[in-house]
């Protein structure tokens, strides 16, 4: 997991190559390579946190997207992945940007990977915030729904960082200037991940 | 302190009587997200982003929040086990509610009955109780309760928007109010609906003026027909204020409509009067 905090953004062409390395397209059907399953879970996380470094106003590198889309087709399906949503966000990002097929009623992984999910998502949303007609994907709108909602009727509720990041989320769409608040550390990851260790 | 940020965003959204429909529609999808924080904040005690946030859903109506995303969080809060202060957040809210669009609205009517009971009363859950009832008799009236019909004898005072007391004088209403053979809940009723604010829908408008012609009839009606001429009264002054005075709140009125509503209420007095002369 080391990877996750310690990666270069640059290195994002790689964690493409390795996770289209781990799954196998049939017609719209992605699934694991049998053995790959933890390797395209980590190789998806941190393709999500490389995206939520890179410069959105310069867009994701022609390479990042041409080498996803040569894969995976825009109306892939990610039903049954161990890393389903995540894949579902990456993919939302890169392709298919209203995410309408995306449903977060299922989503309810461990507090660790949540924690930091929220954190990329957060980040995202702050990065392409800068762009012109630039817009809070409604996908990622939903994902605050559901996670907030979690927080009013879990117990116990998911952890505050994620409450924290979806409000972030929020207040993006609504034009607060929240540019004084906390911003985006990479030290939230490791928090997340609970290593405590500077980055 | 993004939360605070948030609420004062919500102020400034409602703001600007022109624009703000536009702007809390736009937002609608973020402010959908936020409707659950909203009410945790609530269940922590602080009540300042809920004020803030009910200012943006009165002010926009129905359009200010995709309720349907948010249906399975109303049932949870109108639960009988939630705790009582997220069922006052929940009725506080339930007049801009689709009711009509849910999948399991029936159930979801008898929850929100049964959570108005449960919260103390204030002149504002009033208000929000009764502006929900009449939407729902205007629409699906089999499933409302028989003991709710009682709230009309609270008289909550309703706002210049209230899409209740709009919608709650079709005739299917007043002809429901008026099988409950109750004199005082009929009453009460015309009492809320007749609002300087507010034109009677046409037809219900008629089955008005036949129940003050056969339930308002005899000399033990006076009291009645003193209270509901009181109150044609009280709407013949505000109506005097002018086209200006209402365009402050609806903007989109016309001098047409205030006419309008100027001969319905004139006509219902003239019929009180006559039932009273003939008493």
């Amino acid at each position: 997991m080391d990877m996750i905090y310690f990666f270069d953004p640059q290195l994002v062409v790689i964690y493409v190559d390795v996770l289209l390395n781990c799954i196998d397209v049939k017609d719209d059907r992605v699934t694991e390579r049998p053995g790959s399953e933890q390797a395209a879970r980590a190789a998806s996380m941190c393709l999500l946190r490389a995206l939520s470094c890179m410069d959105w106003a310069a867009m994701v590198g022609e390479d990042v997207f041409g080498r996803y889309t040569s894969t995976i087709p825009s109306s892939a399906n990610f039903e049954g992945l161990l890393c389903r949503f995540t894949m579902s966000a990456i993919h939302a990002l890169l392709v298919s940007h209203k995410g309408n097929w995306l449903d977060w009623t299922d989503y309810k992984p461990h507090p660790t990977e949540y924690v930091f999910f929220a954190n990329a998502l957060d980040d995202i949303v702050r990065a392409r915030a800068s762009m012109v007609d630039s817009k809070v994907p409604r996908w990622v709108l939903r994902f605050a729904l559901h996670s907030l909602s979690m927080s009013l009727s879990q117990d116990p509720p998911p952890p505050t960082p994620i409450t924290t990041a979806c409000l972030s989320i929020i207040a993006v769409d609504l034009w607060c200037d929240i540019s004084s608040t906390s911003s985006p550390t990479p030290e939230r990851y490791a928090n997340a991940l609970g290593c405590g260790r500077p980055f | 302190m993004v939360s605070w940020l948030i609420t004062q965003k919500l102020g400034e959204m409602v703001k600007d009587a022109d624009t703000r429909s536009i702007m809390i529609h736009s937002k609608r999808k973020a402010l959908t997200a936020l409707f659950p924080y909203v009410v945790l904040r609530v269940k922590e005690g602080d009540y300042e982003m809920f004020k803030a946030f009910l200012r943006v859903v009165r002010s926009s109506g129905r359009s200010g929040l995709m309720w349907f995303y948010i249906e399975p969080l109303l049932s949870a809060l109108l639960d009988e086990k939630t705790p009582t202060p997220l069922k006052w957040a929940a009725i506080l809210v339930s007049p801009h509610v689709p009711w009509w669009q849910f999948e399991d609205g029936e159930r979801l009517i008898r929850l929100w009955a049964d959570a108005s009971s449960a919260v103390p009363y204030m002149d504002e859950v009033g208000q929000s109780v009764v502006d929900t009832l009449l939407q729902i008799a205007s629409w699906k009236s089999p499933t409302i309760p028989a003991g709710m019909w009682s709230w009309l004898n609270m008289r909550p005072s309703l706002p210049p928007l209230c899409s209740g007391r709009y919608w709650g004088s079709r005739e299917a209403v007043v002809k429901m109010v008026r099988a409950l053979n109750d004199i005082e809940t009929l009453k009460s009723y015309l009492l809320l609906v007749w609002s300087e604010w507010d034109f009677l829908m046409p037809r219900g408008f008629d089955e008005m003026c036949t129940s003050i012609q056969e339930d308002f009839r005899g000399e033990e009606m006076n009291r009645h027909r003193e209270d509901l001429l009181r109150r044609l009264g009280d709407i013949r002054v505000e109506l005097g204020r002018g086209l200006e005075y209402f365009q402050r709140d609806k903007p989109e009125l016309k001098k047409e409509s205030l006419g309008l509503r100027q001969d319905q209420y004139e006509k219902l007095k003239e019929i009180l009067l006559e039932v009273g002369g003939e008493a």
